[in-house]
Formats: structure tokens, sequence, C-alpha cells
């Protein structure tokens, strides 16, 4: 019974083992083709063509909001510049009496608010600012650096409403904001501090040794936080010129870093953590703390002071290292925010869209691990099925041995094959009962002719038996004569009563009996 | 046999789904794909860095934990957020998209709440949570329902604030002293004497005193004033002008209004000590930051002041109440997952650890029982900034000795507020006027009997 398993085993083992070897070659198949196709390395490829599409998308986003605010800037600064100088001279002034007249700045200024916040709402910016190169008490020891203007800034740009609520005055006279119902800034003061502030001496030095048009004249600044304020800015700045060219002031729009986060906030589906930089730099280093950024988390660290980013190029991804160590992987396009032949035309500015090193390798970890621990899934479904399917198949063939073991012919098994062997078999078997029932119905027969016969041996007289006995033994009709010392004819006379009482027609036949007797072991 | 193969199948089918799905769920958030909560608040200018911080921190704790992250998108002024929360509610053109998280007082909330715009917050908290809170500030945050929509995370009450830098050099020539702020009489009084002597600074000009003292709230002013004297400026749902308290309280701040001795100004009172208009204002422990240290004049001359904050005065013969003020947080109604991320950064940031952090460098009151108590008695003696320390010493001093008011809210508050402080001003800016005109033939008295003539009787009308 035991060998019977061992040999059933066997077979299903074999079963087993060519599925398997089936299905592990498929599997295999498949992963090399998807290592061919380059499936492992196409999560990073499909990010990198995410990032290198939104970072299309920003450039384009940012030229444009950037360009249109360049353009306002230069409308702004003419239209302003013709206004002021023409107020003045309803005064009899001219800009360059601005200086000598600190007590006329405050109407000045505050005749302009209307036009300021206009152009701010035009320009769809988040502030705009203009500044004269005056202030209200030139005895002060801070006058140098102290600039009358106006500041107006617009809390929600991003919101169609006329409601005053949102605005908000940073630098000017408050009676300004009384006047209009705006509140100061909580970070409010009267004046400019231009001590350190690139966006005004930048375009009136430019403005005051270059002979270009207003639109060749204006400045971006990189980010800065204003003297006494929180938050980062742009701001765009051109130069106040009057008719005779003389420089006397600046103005322009701001871009804070609200405005540039909600005008340009990272797709969420690229990456949670994808920043989007538009800072001053070169091909080597991005110059973090004077950028703006956008992120839908806070970037502190790129904010901290001269903090600045090296850029190692490479493929699909470049490498942004913090100086820290801090790795960023993304790419990075250069931007112009000046047209050909303006003074500032060799500044570089970059936008940059990067996310933290590990969240690219984690991506991809993570969905090339999912890939294998699939494969792994479908190769242990794939041999479990292997298992069942090598059982169940040969199950039929297993109930079918049994069958035939067991003689039972008249069950079937439903598989035509192991079905058309056992019909067989049943058939075979039967065409050697019948064999057999014909054989034992001969034999009966032939048993009853020779008992008759060994019967009627008892009937021989002596002679007569002497003569038959001799025929048994092999002796012919005249070696018998001769053996008895009779005649033939006294032969033919036993041999005529021999055949009568054994009912044979013949001496062949007393033979064949004879034969068939001595075969069967008979004692005759 | 069959039974470990079918436990295969079923852990390979489990292997599978799990990494198709993502792994770990904690009420739907997954670390490696974190929900993004947009917050809006009025934590700006030097309250800023602080909330910058708590959020940084709150994001690389607990959100990277758990998979949120919180995305600030707005920082404006709280009525700059009124109107964009109402610009959402109304479904105005251009409105804004409604931030998951949002801070808002109780007359926003309560018209979000009316459009089913909130999330009930008691769903994130379980009773023993909600227990470690001021019931109190519970109870303003459930607008009179019994869902909690506004949750308290940084309250406030009011008190004075006083340029102490010009007001001791006021009180030195004048005698004028911190008790007579104690009581609206005294604060007028004082007023009037500030008056004078800012008027006799200048000999030559005659009538150019400088007004003392500006009200936050006007509307405010009167609902605690009537409380204090003991009656209810807003009873069912309208304003009640027919009690004698409401008479004393409106006829404090008309007189002096008209007199010229309190601005007449539709704003904060920090714009004016700012410019150095007045010296003196009663609004929002939250305001503190407001307060410049460095009062800017018209002539661009700038002086380094100091800030004194006073308990909030009280009516002669009235109890001591002061109005509770503050926003809380406001989540929006959305899905299961953004709520319970809400809630879990409601929770982390009114610990009494980052609640008293955020109270320090505020001045908002705490929230939790824990940190109202000794904790914050220690806290307060580190505190930095010496403002902040005077006004939490102040507000310990008031939560001792006051009751605090809560407000009535329902639909159309709103109006009600404006409507009464718009009449309030013009009518004390037309009678100033007439009473500056006056002042040209009259004397102050006479002036102001004349240009005050039946203004309460048709103010009452």
């Amino acid at each position: 019974m035991k060998e019977k398993k061992t040999r059933n085993d066997t077979l299903r083992l074999k079963l087993f083992l060519l599925l398997a070897i089936l299905v592990v070659s498929i599997i295999s198949c498949v992963l090399v083709i998807l290592i061919i196709t380059g499936t492992f390395t196409a999560g990073i490829r499909e990010t990198a063509s995410d990032v290198s599409q939104e970072l299309d998308h920003f450039s384009e986003d940012i030229t444009t909001q950037y360009g249109q605010i360049s353009a306002h800037t230069v409308e702004f600064s003419k239209d302003l510049s013709k206004d002021l100088e023409t107020e003045l001279a309803l005064q009899g002034l001219e800009p360059a009496d601005l200086k000598n007249h600190p007590e006329i700045l405050e109407s000045l200024i505050g005749k302009e608010y209307d036009k300021s916040l206009f152009a701010l709402q035009k320009a769809n910016s988040s502030g705009v600012f203009f500044l004269l190169d005056a202030t209200v008490n030139p005895a002060l020891d801070s006058a140098s650096n102290s600039k009358s203007g106006l500041y107006i800034k617009n809390m929600e740009p991003n919101i169609l409403s006329s409601s005053s609520e949102f605005l908000l005055i940073l630098r000017g006279s408050s009676s300004i904001g009384r006047q209009n119902n705006v509140t100061l800034h909580p970070q409010w003061r009267m004046e400019f501090d231009v001590t350190d502030a690139p966006y005004y001496h930048a375009p009136v030095d430019a403005a005051r040794s270059l002979d270009l048009p207003i639109s060749r004249l204006f400045y971006w600044s990189e980010a800065i936080t204003l003297p006494g304020t929180t938050e980062q800015v742009m701001l765009c700045s051109a130069p106040l010129v009057d008719s005779k060219g003389n420089v006397f002031g600046v103005c322009g729009f701001e871009v804070s870093a609200m405005l540039f986060k909600l005008t340009h906030m990272p797709n969420e589906s690229v990456s949670q953590r994808l920043i989007c930089i538009m800072a001053p730099g070169s091909d080597k280093t991005l110059h973090t703390s004077q950028a703006l950024v956008s992120a839908g988390y806070s970037v502190r660290s790129f904010k901290d002071q001269n903090q600045i980013l090296s850029i190692r190029e490479d493929h699909p991804f470049n490498a942004y290292r913090q100086q820290d160590g801090t790795l960023f992987s993304g790419i990075h396009h250069s931007i112009s925010l000046y047209p050909e032949g303006s003074a500032f035309e060799n500044e570089k500015w970059m936008v940059a869209l990067i996310m933290p090193d590990e969240d690219i390798s984690a991506s991809v970890i993570s969905l090339n691990i999912k890939l294998l621990l699939l494969f792994f899934g479908l190769l242990i479904i794939g041999i479990t099925l292997c298992y069942y399917i090598s059982k169940k198949f040969l199950m039929p063939v297993s109930k079918g041995i049994q069958m035939i073991k067991s003689n039972d012919y008249a069950s079937r098994t439903n598989i035509a094959e192991i079905d058309d062997l056992i019909e067989f078999l049943s058939s075979a078997q039967s065409n050697r009962q019948a064999e057999s029932a014909i054989n034992g119905k001969q034999k009966i027969l032939h048993d009853n002719v020779f008992d008759e016969f060994v019967k009627n041996t008892k009937l021989l007289s002596p002679a007569e038996r002497a003569v038959f006995n001799l025929y048994v033994e092999g002796y012919t009709a005249t070696e018998i004569t001769k053996i008895l010392c009779l005649s033939i004819n006294t032969i033919k006379t036993h041999n005529k009563r021999i055949y009568m009482k054994l009912n044979v027609a013949s001496r062949e036949e007393l033979l064949v009996y004879v034969t068939m007797l001595k075969d069967a072991g008979e004692e005759l | 046999m069959k039974k470990s193969l079918v436990f295969i199948l079923v852990f390979t089918l489990f292997l599978s789904m799990q990494m198709l799905t993502g792994c770990g769920d904690d009420n739907g958030l997954n670390p490696k794909d974190p929900v993004t909560l947009t917050l809006w608040h009025n934590y700006g200018g030097q309250m800023k860095e602080t909330m910058d911080s708590m959020i940084d921190e709150f994001n690389e704790t607990v959100g990277s934990e758990k998979g949120i992250i919180i995305s600030v998108t707005s920082i404006s002024s709280s009525d700059a957020l009124h109107e964009k929360l109402v610009m959402i509610a109304n479904d105005d053109p251009g409105a804004p998209k409604m931030p998951d998280i949002a801070t808002s007082n109780p007359k926003t909330a309560v018209i979000l709440a009316d459009k089913g715009l909130l999330a009930n917050l008691k769903d994130q908290f379980s009773e023993e949570e909600l227990s470690a809170y001021i019931p109190r500030f519970l109870e303003e945050g459930m607008l009179g329902t019994e869902n909690l929509y506004i949750f308290p995370t940084a309250k406030s009450t009011e008190v004075i604030f006083l340029n102490k830098t010009v007001f001791q050099r006021f009180a030195t020539d004048t005698g004028a002293s911190y008790e007579d702020l104690s009581t609206f009489e005294g604060l007028a009084d004082t007023a009037a004497l500030y008056y004078d002597w800012t008027d006799a600074q200048t000999p030559d000009i005659k009538n150019d005193g400088k007004a003392f003292y500006h009200s936050d709230s006007l509307f405010n002013l009167t609902q605690v004033g009537c409380r204090q004297l003991g009656v209810d400026f807003v009873k069912d749902n309208k304003l009640d002008y027919s009690t004698e308290a409401f008479h004393k309280v409106w006829s404090f701040f008309y007189d002096s209004a008209v007199r010229g001795h309190f601005a007449i100004f539709d704003g904060y009172a920090s714009d004016l000590t700012k410019t150095g208009e007045i010296i003196c204002s009663t609004g929002s422990t939250a305001g503190v930051l407001f307060f410049d240290p460095v009062v800017t004049y018209p002539n661009n001359t700038t002086e380094n002041v100091e800030l004194m904050i006073l308990p909030y005065p009280i009516f002669e013969g009235g109890e001591k109440i002061a109005m509770q003020r503050g926003s809380g947080m406001i989540v929006s109604k959305s899905d299961e997952t953004k709520a319970y991320a809400s809630g879990l950064f409601l929770k982390w940031f009114t610990s009494p650890e980052n609640n008293l952090r955020f109270v320090a460098s505020t001045g908002y009151l705490p929230v939790t029982n824990d940190a109202f108590g000794e904790i914050m008695t220690d806290e307060i003696e580190t505190i930095q900034d010496k403002n902040i320390q005077t006004l939490l010493q102040a507000s310990m001093e008031m939560q001792a000795d006051y009751d605090f008011y809560i407000p009535p809210l329902f639909d159309g508050l709103d109006v009600l507020q404006d409507d009464y402080t718009r009449q309030l001003m013009t009518t004390a800016a037309d009678s100033r006027k007439i009473y500056q005109q006056l002042l040209n033939t009259d004397d102050y008295d006479s002036a102001f009997e004349k240009a005050s003539e039946n203004a309460y009787e048709n103010f009452a009308d």
C-alpha cells in the first residue's frame, strides 16, 4: 500500500514541479520584461516628468506674473511722475524742490492715494508703494535715509473685493489712513528707512547714471524683510523721473511671500513636499535666504541668513545641498525678469522645484518594493495553484485506479480517457468470463463422457480388458495378437465388443479417449 | 495541510492588499500620504513668528508621524478673516475656498454654523479631554447649541492699555494716578485733565488739547457697562436704550467725546497710540502686540514708550465684570480624515505646554485649567516680553476678581453692532463739530450744553 502511495506522490510531484516551473518561468519572464522596459525606474522617470512639467508651468506663470507687475511698475512710474510734477507745478514748485518743502509732503502724497490704490488693484499685487527723495523732518539725524511716501498693503490680493478691511497702510502719514478709512499696519512707520534698501537705491542710481528709458530701469529686489516687519517681500521698483530727467523717488509693487505661496503652490499630487523656489543665483547655487518659497508647509531653514543651496547637476534630478547637509532633489530653470538692454539684465534668477531627497528615494523604493512583493504574492499564489491543480488533475486517475483495483467498473470518473480505459477493462473482463463459462460447460460435458467411458471399461470381460489394456499401453492390434497369442479375428471380435461396450466407433476414437484420460491423470 | 494552504492564500492576499493600499491607517491618516489642512489665522505681525514656529514644529513632529501638513494660506486681521468667511458663507462671487481650520470669533462662527459649514468638534474630543478646558470658554464655542463649533485656542478679556511714559509725565504735573483709571468716571475725569494738560503745552493755540482715551469696541463697552450696572443692553435680540444704566454708559462716551477728551475713531486704539494721538485705551488683551514701543509723532520724531496694563475699569457702584473675548478655531465640515486631523492639531496646539508657549508670546489667555493654574503663575516669571508679563499679571488678577460676560449671539447681531457703533460715533462727531464752533464764543460747559441738546433723546428714539 505504502509503495503504491509513493508512486502516486511521485506522479503528482512530477506534475507539480512541471507546473511550478511553468509559473516561475512566466513570472521571471514578466520580471525580465519589466526590467528591460524600465518599469522599476518608471516611478522616478514619471516623477521627473511631472516635476519638469510643473516647473515649465511655474516658470511660465512666474514670468507672466512678474512681467505684468514690471509693466505696471513702468506705467505707474510714468503716471505718478507726471502727476506729481503737475501737482507741484500748480504750487509753483518742481520735484527737485521737494527737499526744501517738507510741509507739502503729506498732502502731496495723500492726493496720490487713489491712484496708488487703483494701480494696486490693477497690478493684482500684494502692495503698492512710492517714496520721494524727501523727508518731513530734514532736521532729524536719520533724515538722509528717511523718505516720505506711501505703502499700501493688500492682505488678500487673491480676493476680488473692494473692502478696505483687506488694506493696511504700512508706510505713510497716519492721516492718509484716517482719510481713507484704512487701518495702519501693526508694523507701520511714517517714513521709509532706505539705509539698506536696494529697491530704492538701485533704480535711482541706475536712472542717474544711465540714459535709459523707464522700461529698462525697473528693478526687482531680492526677497527682503523691510525694517520692522516680519514678512518677506519682493519689490519691483522704477524711478520717478520728471520731464527734465531729474530722479526724485521710486515707485513700484510688492509680491509678498503669501501672495507668491498662494499663486505658485506646487501640485500636491506630484509630491506633498514639493517646494517652489524663486531665487537669485547661478548654475551652481541658489540663494534661498533671498528667495520666495512656496510649499504646502513651512521651510524656515531656507530663510536662515545667507542660506544657499549648492547645485550638483545630475539626471533626472539635480542634487541641491543645504549648508547643514540636507539634500534635496529637483530641477531648475533660469528665468529672465528684465528685457534686453535693461540696467539689471545681468541679474540671474532661477525657478526651482525641489523636494527632500528622501522623498524621491522613498517613493521609488516604496514603488519597487510594492512591485516585488506583488510578484512574490503572485508566486505564492501560483505555486499554491500548482499544488491544487496537480492534486486535482491526478484525482480522477487515482480514483480510476482505485475503481479498477476494486473491480468497480460501474462507476465513472467523468474523465473521458479514464472512463474509456475502465470501459475497456470492463469489457475485456466480461469476455474472459464468458469464455471461461463456455470452457466450464465443455469441461462438464467432457467429464460426463469420460466418466461414462471409464465406467464402461468395467463392463469389459477379462479377455476384452486384456486387449483394451494393451491398447492403452499403446500396442497395435498386430502386436496384441502376438502378445496374447490370439488370432486377428479374435482380436477383431474383442475389438467389436470393446467398441460397443465403450461406445466408441473405432480404435482411433478409443485411443483419443485413452489419451485424454491419461492427460487428465485418470487411471484406466 | 489544507488549512495551512488557506492560510498562505489569505496571508498573500492580505499582503497584496496592504501593498496596494499602503501601510498603516489611523482614521484615514497615512504618514506616507499626508493630508494637507489649510489654516487661516489672524496672528500676524509679531505673533506670526510664534505661530510659524509652532506650525513648523507640529508639521515636523505629530504631523510627520501621523501624516498631517498644516499649510497657512492666509494671515489677516480678524475683521478681514470675518469678511472672507462671511463671503464664503454667503457664497459670494469671488469668495475664496473655505479653509480647513480658521481662527474665528463667535459672530463669524454663528453665521457659518447656521449654513452648516462647521464641524462639531465634540466628535473629535472625549468628555475627559474636554473637561481639561475652561468650561466657560467651551460654552462660548457652543454658540448656544449642543455642538462645539469654536474650539478655544486663544481667549482674551479686555484691559486698559496705557502709555506709561507719557502718563507719568502727565501724572507728575497733574497728580493723576493709576487708581483714577479703576472706574470709568475716574477715567473720564483723567481724560479731561489730560486734555487740559496737553492744551496748556501750546498756550498760543487754544483748544488743541489731545484726546486721552479710545475704546476698541463701543459696543462691547456698552454691553459690559450695562452689565456692570445690572442690566442687559442686548435684550430679546434688540438693543435696549431705555435703561438708566445705558444712559450712563452712553453719556460716559458721548460727553467726553464731544469735549475732545475721547477720540472719535472707527478703528483700533493702537493706531492712535502709534502716533501719540491718545495714550489710554480699552481693548482685547490680544491687542498687546499691536502697541508699538515707539510712538511716531507727526513731525516724524519718535519716542520709545513703555506700556502699562491695568484691569478693566468699572462704573461706580457697578460690579466687576469684563468682556470675555478672543477667537477660537473653527473646523470646516469635510471628510472624517480631515476632521480627525484637525482635532489632533487642536489637541496639540492647546496642550498646556504649547498653549503657554503661545500665551507667553502673544498675550492671549490660556485655555486649559492646567495652563491657567500654577503653571501659568510660574511661567509669567520667565516671560521675556515685559508687556506680556504685565498683561498676564493683570489678566490673572481679573480672573480672580472679575466675572466674565459672554455676549449673546444671534443672526443679525453683527448688523446691530455696526449700526449702533456708527450711530453713536456720528452723533458724537456731529455734536463735536458744533461744540468746536461754539467754543469760539462760549465756554466749555455752555458750548457742550448747546451742542448736546436733545442728543441722547434723538439717539434713543
